[in-house]
């Protein structure tokens, strides 16, 4: 099983769809993904880590290395962080997809010579 | 450059290449910024970047217990469930017999024994399910098989694309025929296309003339599951990848009751998609029907020995029905 507690909040659908398009091997596509999901895993607890009062941040990694994929952390961050915790995981979430969505496209986009050196 | 000359795997190494380099300063960044948290961790043998991995080896080691202390009490209660004969009965008396259908009974079973929201199952939960979906559809059904377990029972399964099935295979060969399933409509069959590359099992046959009729029913209703991300995938090849190439799957939608018997072909998808599984487009309009892309689903083995289950929609719910609870084992 491979579920952690934020996994009901994010959806990268749209970013899979263009690694299978332009990355056919499924070894190279899984490699992708977990490079994906690392930087993931770093900004989702970077995002929550930046408004988790310092105090509670041991019970936090408590929590993740003893259950990280329990929902119940959701509610462990709400009750401690004035903000709401899904809305702003989901935006940085946003953040990130349109960050990886550039790099794909830079690197899928036909590359051209500059003008002049061209003939 | 010419625009031609750059190949797929120049874009994939070049691809590779820009997420390593972004993975690396995103670590750096939170190491910088959060060094007391990363020690923290690593005091306990975590890291995030292995949190995926450490999460599936405390979920297969059986820590689902301690979900509990941060579960809310009316998900909790659920743990202690009645038996499934029980369950079944209760339903029974609630609806009256016999007029119940088994569509009615296997939804109401799974209300009652599944978690208000999705999460791995615990080992009670998956074998009262294995007993009230044996009953009542009658197809065998496990949760481990052969020491085997999915990394989940109970996830959100996706729409896929057709697959590949042989060179030259297009998404136009896929259009169901005369008396096949989904051929009134075509279109509904057809509108998710093919896949770019092949499955994780490669070609189904080396040409069109070696593909089979139990081959092309494999495609049809075949099934995504997250093979990749399973603890022992990498170490106990290449057998798990032979145990698991079309490994027979039964997929019931949990809103429905609808349930179809699908052969595993492809692993994923990735799991920041927020899904586990993934259906062919014949699996999920029959599952949930043509604007079906994405909902809650159970995912058992069809323990199926002897290949004598086919593959396709169970049609549990036709006709009369008797519930035999002598039929459950306690």
């Amino acid at each position: 099983m491979s579920k952690l507690f934020y996994d009901d909040y994010i959806d990268l659908a749209p970013i899979e769809k263009k690694i299978k398009e332009h990355v056919k091997s499924k070894e190279s596509q899984e490699e992708i993904y977990k490079l994906i999901d690392e930087i993931l895993h770093h900004r989702v607890v970077g995002c929550i880590l930046d408004r988790l009062p310092s105090g509670d941040h041991d019970q936090f990694v408590q929590h993740l290395s003893d259950r990280p994929h329990d929902t119940g952390i959701m509610r462990f961050l709400g009750d401690r962080i004035a903000e709401d915790v899904v809305e702003f995981i989901r935006y940085e979430v946003h953040k990130l997809s349109g960050e990886i969505l550039e790099i794909i496209h830079e690197t899928s986009a036909p590359k051209t010579l500059p003008k002049k050196l061209k003939k | 450059m010419n625009p031609a000359a750059q190949t797929d795997s120049s874009i994939v190494e070049d691809l590779r290449n820009k997420l390593k380099l972004k993975s690396l300063v995103t670590k750096k960044d939170f190491d910088d910024k959060f060094a007391d948290f990363n020690k923290s961790l690593k005091d306990r043998n975590v890291s995030l970047t292995g949190l995926r991995d450490h999460s599936a080896k405390l979920l297969t080691a059986g820590a689902l217990a301690s979900t509990l202390l941060l579960s809310p009490p009316l998900d909790s209660t659920k743990l202690v469930p009645r038996s499934p004969s029980d369950i079944l009965a209760s339903i029974n008396d609630k609806n009256g017999l016999p007029s119940v259908s088994p569509a009615t009974k296997l939804r109401e079973a799974m209300k009652e024994i599944l978690p208000e929201t999705i999460r791995p199952l615990n080992d009670q939960e998956e074998s009262y399910l294995e007993k009230v979906i044996t009953e009542i559809t009658g197809i065998p059904t496990k949760a481990t098989l052969e020491g085997e377990h999915l990394n989940t029972t109970y996830g959100k399964i996706g729409a896929e694309q057709h697959l590949i099935r042989y060179p030259g295979d297009t998404a136009a060969a896929h259009t169901p025929e005369e008396g096949e399933y989904g051929s009134d409509r075509p279109d509904d069959i057809l509108k998710e296309g093919i896949t770019p590359g092949l499955g994780a099992w490669g070609y189904f046959a080396s040409s069109r003339d070696e593909l089979s009729e139990d081959l092309v029913e494999t495609e049809k209703w075949y099934s995504v599951a997250q093979t990749l991300y399973l603890p022992d995938w990498n170490t106990r090849q290449p057998y798990l990848k032979n145990w698991y190439k079309y490994r027979k799957l039964l997929i019931i939608n949990t809103d429905n009751g609808k349930a179809v018997v699908t052969a595993l072909a492809d692993s994923g998808p990735a799991a920041f998609t927020g899904k586990q599984f993934g259906g062919s487009p014949e699996v999920m309009d029959y599952l949930g029907g043509e604007r079906y892309k994405k909902g809650p689903v159970l995912v058992f083995f069809v323990d199926d020995p002897d290949n004598e289950i086919p593959l396709g929609p169970v049609e549990y719910n036709e006709g009369a029905y008797s519930l035999n609870l002598s039929n459950l084992i306690e």
